[in-house]
């Protein structure tokens, strides 16, 4: 009796322990409650004035993500003629600007590992804060074709600016 | 001023009009019953004697409840014969306030000892309007906090290590080459000024310690993930810095440029340039790095970020 109740503490200890080391070893939680789809991870880093984050897939589609309160929009509405495509939504009571453009025309940033040659097809999502003219969210990748886009819609979408 | 805080203010205020209402009150009567026993001892003494004996009474339980005994006793407001009949155990027991004490005299002590009850109260009524563990809950003490003597000389060094930067024409020329108004940016860097907390008033300057900030709009952004994140921030046309910009570790650029670096940095934000103008923040990092400080370093270098 005594040696049952012993290896059940021992076996509650290891789960618990197993446990604990998973959640430290697991990937950081996207910013602003971004769901994944299946087979994209996360990393979270910040500049002095920023918090950053990627999100990747093996050998796949990057979004590199920066929010600020002077981060400014990289999807301004007033620059629509230089967007190949661009859409205003209200997306759970927050506004979203979307633009698809290519690389040195609607904007100035350049993937990190750029994927494919120049021009770049650069898709831009920017969710406006609430904390100055210049306080946003930005979302940002190379999408090298449709199935991309969707992917990124589909999570980026997902994201909380009130988090 | 959000519509709670005015809410409290106004509550605090109707409390006191109350307060100072009631003991105006309570003086006008005592100040009323005071004069009619002055009058009637003014006057001959028959007219005393006829003073009803009721009134007397409850006039002088009312004095005795009070501190005006204690206060009268303590004043030579009575002839010392009566002073000496007052203190006698035994012997006859007459009003020392309807036939000792002079009339005027008595009216002199009531207007004082109503001023100092009124102060007393007023004073009591203050205390606890402005109490200052109520009003540190309630009210914004400090939106704008300046910094210790280490931390301030932490900005000041930073202040003039980026004067010196800008102050160079290749540094000028490659951030003007970026889209940097370079006069805006000079001006607005030459602007920059660190309050020390020693100094109370916030006038004049404009580099606060966004730690110790009591302002609502900067203690919401310090809840969210940016703010958690950053070592400053613009709020206005002020920088606010916080823990993560004095605290350098290692890196290939000191501490004392990288900090300048970074108030370079939120100096062109001050001229209306965002980070997604450059493509990120980091982007804005390299720009100003090698422009002002050198081409073979980048944002990674800083000894302020990724800390």
């Amino acid at each position: 009796m005594r040696s049952m109740t012993t290896t059940r503490l021992v076996g509650m200890t290891a789960c618990c322990i197993l446990l604990l080391a998973s959640a430290a070893f697991a990937d950081d939680p996207p910013y602003g409650n971004v769901k994944l789809l299946d087979g994209y991870k996360y990393k979270r880093s910040h500049t002095f004035d920023t918090i950053n984050g990627l999100i990747y897939k093996d050998g796949g589609l990057r979004i590199e993500f920066e929010s600020g309160i002077s981060e400014g929009y990289a999807v301004d509405p007033k620059e629509k003629k230089n967007y190949n495509w661009f859409r205003q939504q209200e997306i759970n009571g927050h506004t979203v600007f979307l633009a698809l453009t290519q690389s040195g025309v609607g904007t100035k940033w350049e993937p990190e590992k750029p994927r494919g040659p120049k021009p770049r097809r650069i898709l831009m999502v920017t969710f406006p804060g609430k904390f100055g003219p210049m306080n946003a969210a930005n979302f940002y990748a190379e999408v090298l074709d449709d199935k991309e886009v969707a992917d990124m819609l589909l999570m980026v979408l997902t994201f909380d600016p009130s988090k | 001023m959000p519509a709670a805080l005015r809410g409290s203010f106004a509550a605090c205020r109707a409390i006191q009009l109350e307060r100072v209402a009631q003991l105006l009150g309570y003086i006008q009567r005592w100040s009323l019953r005071a004069s009619r026993a002055v009058q009637k001892s003014s006057t001959s003494r028959a007219a005393l004697r006829s003073l009803r004996r009721v009134e007397a009474e409850q006039l002088k339980s009312e004095v005795h409840a009070t501190l005006v005994e204690w206060f009268l006793l303590n004043l030579p407001l009575m002839k010392p014969v009566a002073a000496k009949e007052r203190a006698r155990p035994s012997g006859p027991s007459r009003s020392y306030l309807k036939t000792r004490v002079r009339g005027s005299r008595l009216l002199a002590a009531a207007h004082i000892l109503a001023i100092v009850e009124l102060s007393r109260r007023l004073h009591q009524a203050y205390a606890q309007a402005y109490d200052k563990q109520a009003a540190d809950s309630v009210l914004p003490q400090n939106p704008f906090p300046g910094f210790d003597k280490g931390k301030l000389g932490d900005v000041n060094k930073a202040l003039a290590e980026g004067a010196k930067l800008l102050q160079n024409s290749d540094c000028q020329k490659a951030l003007a080459q970026a889209g940097i108004n370079v006069t805006d940016l000079i001006k607005a860097f030459g602007n920059l000024k660190a309050r020390p907390d020693s100094d109370p008033s916030t006038k004049g300057y404009n580099i606060f310690y966004a730690e110790k900030s009591t302002d609502p709009q900067v203690q919401q952004f310090l809840q969210t993930e940016s703010g958690k994140g950053a070592g400053g921030f613009i709020y206005g046309q002020d920088v606010m810095l916080r823990k993560a910009f004095f605290n350098a570790h290692a890196a290939r650029i000191g501490a004392d440029i990288s900090r300048a670096l970074a108030l370079i940095h939120e100096a062109v934000h001050l001229t209306g340039k965002s980070d997604a103008f450059f493509g990120g923040s980091a982007k804005l990092n390299d720009v100003v790095i090698h422009a002002c400080w050198s081409k073979l370093y980048g944002h990674k270098d800083l000894a302020i970020v990724g800390n």
